[in-house]
Order: C-alpha cells, then structure tokens, then sequence
C-alpha cells in the first residue's frame, strides 16, 4: 500500500495538492447541486401521490410540514425529541466506554479474545430486538429500558470496530516503537491507539444507526413519550402526518449525528482522509 | 584482493576500532507445521567505525533477516552481535533503524517523528526538540519540518525516516532497503544524500539492498550472501574514487568493473576476470 502511494507522490507536492483541492472543491460543489435537485424530485412526485390517496393511510409534504410547525409550536415536537435524547445519549455513552476498551482489549490481548470474543461477535450478529421483551421484565417501562436497549444495540458495534482496528495496525508500525525502545505502554498510548482511532470512529458512526434503531424500537414497544411514541400514538390515530413528522424529525437526528461524528474524526485524527482516500 | 574469507579484511582492525561485529550468527525459523527452515548459518563479519557496508544478494539470502537480527528485532538462535562494545539482545538506542517505507506515524508532523526516538530515551522536551530541528536540518527538511508525512513525497518523508534515526545519535545506522520504494530519480537523489550526510556525521552506516548499481555505488565494502541456508559468500572491496562526485563515480571503469564483479559474486560464483581486465 505504502509502497504504490510512494511511487505515485507528486515531486511537486505543493502545486500537486492545491490542483487536488481545486478539483474537489468543484466537483463537490456540482455533485451537491445534484443531490439537492435529488431530495425536490423526490418531494414533488411524494406530494402529487400523496394527494391521490385517503388522507388517513398518507400525508404530502406540505401537509407533514404543517404538522411539525404546529407539533414544534404547541412543544409536543421539542418534548418528545427531549424524551429520547436523554436515554439516547447516556446508552450510547455507556455503549462508548464499555464498547472501546473491550475492543481494544480483544484485540490487543489473545487471552481476552479467546475468553470473550466470541460474545462480542455474537452480540453483533444477533438481532438485539429479541430481547426487548425481556429487557421490559427486567427494566420497566421507563428510561432505564430505553438506555438499555440503546446500549445493547451500539456497544457491539463499537467493540467490533475497534477491535477489527487493533487488528489492522501494521506490524511495521508496532515494530518502529519496538525499535526506538518505547515501552510497552508507550507503545499503546502513541502507536495503537492513535492507529485504532480511525476504526473507533467508523464503529461510532455505524453506532448512530443501530443507537436510532434501539431508541425507537424500545418507544414502540414501551408506547410511553418520546419520538417513537409520537408515531406509534400517530399511526394508531390515523394521523399520517404527524407520524411522518416524527419520521422525519427522526431522520435529521440521525443524519445530524453521524454528521457530527464525521466532524469529530476530522478534528482528532485528520490524518486519515488523506490516508484513506476518502477525501478525494 | 577484492575477495576475501568472511570477516577477514577486517580482521586486522583493533577492536576499538570496530563498529558492528557479528559472530557465528544462525538463525533458525519453524513454520506452524514444525518444518524448521535454516535462514542463516554461521555468518560472521565486521564493520569498522565510519564504514559503509551493504549486505546484498538474491531473495531468499537472508540478508534482511541479518539486518533485523542486528537491529535486535530479531533473536539469532545461535552466535553474537556485538555493536559499539556491547552484546545486542535487544533494539537499542546505539543503532539508528530506518526502515524500507519510512514507516512514518501519520498522526504526527515531520518534526514530530522525528522527536518519537527522542521521547523513549526521555530527552528533556527542550533538549529533544533542539536535536529533532538539528537532525531534520541535516536531511534538508528544515522547510517542512511541521507537515504531516501525506503532505510529504515518499523520498522526503524517507529523509524524515532518516532524520528520525540519525535523531537519537546512534554509532550505527542500519538501512533496510531504503530508497527501493522510490522512484529513480529521487533514489539517485537520496544517494547523494546519504552520501553526504556520512561525509558530515562520519556514522557507521550498514544497508541492505538487492540493488548491484547501488551497493558499488554508495558502499566501501559489499558482503553477499547466497540461500539454502544463507551464509556470507564474499566480500568485496569497494571503496574506490572516494572524494569525486557520485556521476563521476558513477561512470568510472572502476565501478563497471566492481558491479560486474559483485554481480558474479551475489550469483554465487566466484569473481571471473573481464576479457579486457583482471580482477583488481
């Protein structure tokens, strides 16, 4: 890898990454134009279907958006939002603390990735909502079920990520501070985890997804407050648009969050794009 | 003589005046089914203070296995390696590693990496940014001495590699096919560079190759070694035109006739005269 990414290094790198920059900046430019033209085709042929049906199974665009004005005014909208967000962020913060360093550890360790790694592999596998029914015994109805089935949902995610990462340094890496005599320690703190960084964010972001899943599959099943109560409660009242208001509110979180994680990678380890590739 | 028996011309070096002195060194590997393959046997030779020495030969030699042995990397599984009066077991900070593709960590700058060897050795911070800027000075990056290495080319993030060995002040500095990943113009730079930077810091400097133009070139003794099992053939004396230019060296009758000779050598046979010469 190294060895093809030097062949092909610019002599003159200065002008080489400004021309780089340039192109990219147009071309992302272009494509965002696209992507916009995109989400107004979509809108339009949504509404001009969503007016031919019953207004009880479907709601247009302009109706859902009504629905969220009002829902945001009368703060039934920031209150739900409110409901979910607090055991969304306490599960998906416990799923971080437990998920790294279990990661890492599994990886680091062969001892602890043949005593638990199987477990984390099966965690990941495995449909977590099988076990709602019995997280309600277990917790109630309330917060306490919420987190857990958040954190149930992301912590897998997170480990097998940053164990797959740990596994990914290169040897040649470990072997710079092997031969400029770091210690152990510093090896871990200014080698792997440094190198891992970049997997801990790639699991953080696939950790939304599933976190947004567990949220609200744990709503449905409770019923009680939250987003996901506001679509169960709208869908049962043949309030399509308020439901697709909740959907949508939904959506924007979770887009916003993975945003937001793809804006922290960028602040700790902006290194990596240009590694990857991923920046062109 | 030109050829002579291992370890033999520098035999009549007093030890004081040795630098590396391998004795004896075998090294056997076992393979997961118990075949033990012998990578190396018996292989003995010195390298005085301030010398050049390549170890080159075809794949499958051992020559690299040799480098990492005396780089401590690598355990031999019998004989010695003794660098600067003292028994290797281990790396350490008497020999300066720079390896095949820099092996730069992205996450730090140019000055950074270079600053990584200091920081095992627990340099105070003052004192280890002094030699970092000293050393990176030496290898003509002052200029980009706080980019990362992906704003780097490969050859000036081998000159960081370079920097990051020389760095620590080691007596020896061991080169694992350094300039094999570049391209041929910035190979025939970073020659004339090592070149000079023997000529200013007077290091001990040992590289592996399989590079003949290269070995003659910049080497003032080649030790070959030839498979199954590898072991040192012969060595050749190669310090000639010492002081000129590298083009000069380059073109001279005595280089065409010492890389025909090497030649021979690294395909196990003994030096035949040229038609038109004999074997100095």
């Amino acid at each position: 890898m190294t060895a093809l990414a030097e062949q092909t290094a610019p002599v003159a790198d200065d002008e080489t990454a400004l021309s780089r920059k340039i192109r990219t900046q147009r071309r992302s430019g272009r494509d965002r134009l696209v992507t916009a033209g995109g989400v107004v085709v979509l809108l339009i042929i949504w509404e001009v279907a969503a007016r031919q049906v019953n207004p009880i199974l479907a709601a247009p665009p302009s109706a859902v958006f009504t629905a969220l004005v009002g829902m945001i005014s009368d703060g039934s909208m920031p209150q739900a939002v409110w409901e979910s967000a607090q055991p969304f962020l306490v599960g998906y913060l416990l799923a971080i603390v437990v998920g790294i360093p279990v990661g890492l550890l599994v990886g680091r360790f062969r001892v602890v990735e043949a005593a638990i790694g199987w477990l984390v592999i099966a965690g990941y596998a495995m449909p977590m909502i099988a076990l709602t029914p019995v997280f309600m015994l277990w917790f109630g109805l309330g917060f306490a079920v919420k987190t857990a089935m958040v954190m149930t949902m992301t912590v897998f995610a997170i480990a097998i990520n940053t164990w797959n990462g740990v596994q990914n340094v290169p040897r040649t890496t470990i072997e710079v501070g092997t031969a400029f005599c770091a210690s152990q320690p510093r090896i871990l703190w200014q080698i792997v985890i440094p190198s891992v960084i970049p997997s801990i964010m790639t699991g953080l972001r696939i950790g939304i997804g599933k976190a947004v899943v567990g949220i609200v599959i744990a709503e449905f099943f409770t019923a009680l407050g939250g987003i996901g109560g506001v679509i169960v409660d709208a869908g049962h009242s043949f309030q399509p648009d308020r439901m697709f208001a909740a959907v949508v509110v939904l959506m924007l979180a979770a887009v916003a969050l993975t945003g937001l994680i793809g804006l922290v990678e960028r602040w700790i380890a902006p290194w990596n794009r240009s590694i990857t590739g991923s920046g062109r | 003589m030109t050829t002579t028996a291992p370890g033999h011309s520098a035999a009549d070096a007093r030890p004081a005046d040795l630098a590396v002195e391998v004795r004896q060194v075998s090294k056997v590997f076992g393979d997961d089914r118990g075949h033990r393959v012998q990578a190396l046997k018996d292989v003995s030779f010195q390298v005085r203070r301030s010398e050049i020495v390549a170890l080159t030969g075809r794949s499958g030699c051992g020559k690299t296995t040799l480098l990492r042995i005396i780089m401590g990397l690598e355990h031999p599984s019998s004989g010695t390696v003794v660098v600067d009066g003292d028994v290797v077991h281990g790396p350490g900070l008497n020999r300066g590693i720079v390896f095949q593709n820099a092996e730069l960590l992205p996450w730090r700058t140019a000055l950074g990496n270079v600053e990584f060897g200091l920081e095992a050795r627990g340099v105070p911070k003052e004192e280890r940014r002094a030699a970092a800027e000293g050393a990176i000075e030496l290898v003509g990056l002052g200029h980009a001495a706080h980019r990362r290495p992906h704003e780097l080319s490969g050859g000036m993030r081998q000159r960081v590699g370079i920097a990051r060995a020389l760095a620590i002040d080691p007596a020896v500095l061991l080169m694992d096919e350094p300039f094999s990943a570049l391209d041929a113009q910035t190979r025939e730079n970073m020659q004339g560079e090592l070149l000079e930077i023997h000529a200013r810091t007077g290091k001990t400097i040992i590289f592996v190759s399989h590079d003949i133009d290269e070995s003659v070139l910049l080497a003032d003794r080649v030790v070959t070694l030839v498979p199954d099992p590898g072991r040192v053939h012969a060595e050749l004396d190669t310090a000639f035109g010492r002081g000129g230019s590298l083009d000069d060296r380059r073109t001279s009758a005595e280089f065409a006739r010492r890389r025909h000779e090497l030649l021979q050598l690294v395909h196990g046979r003994q030096i035949q005269p040229q038609e038109d010469g004999k074997s100095a």
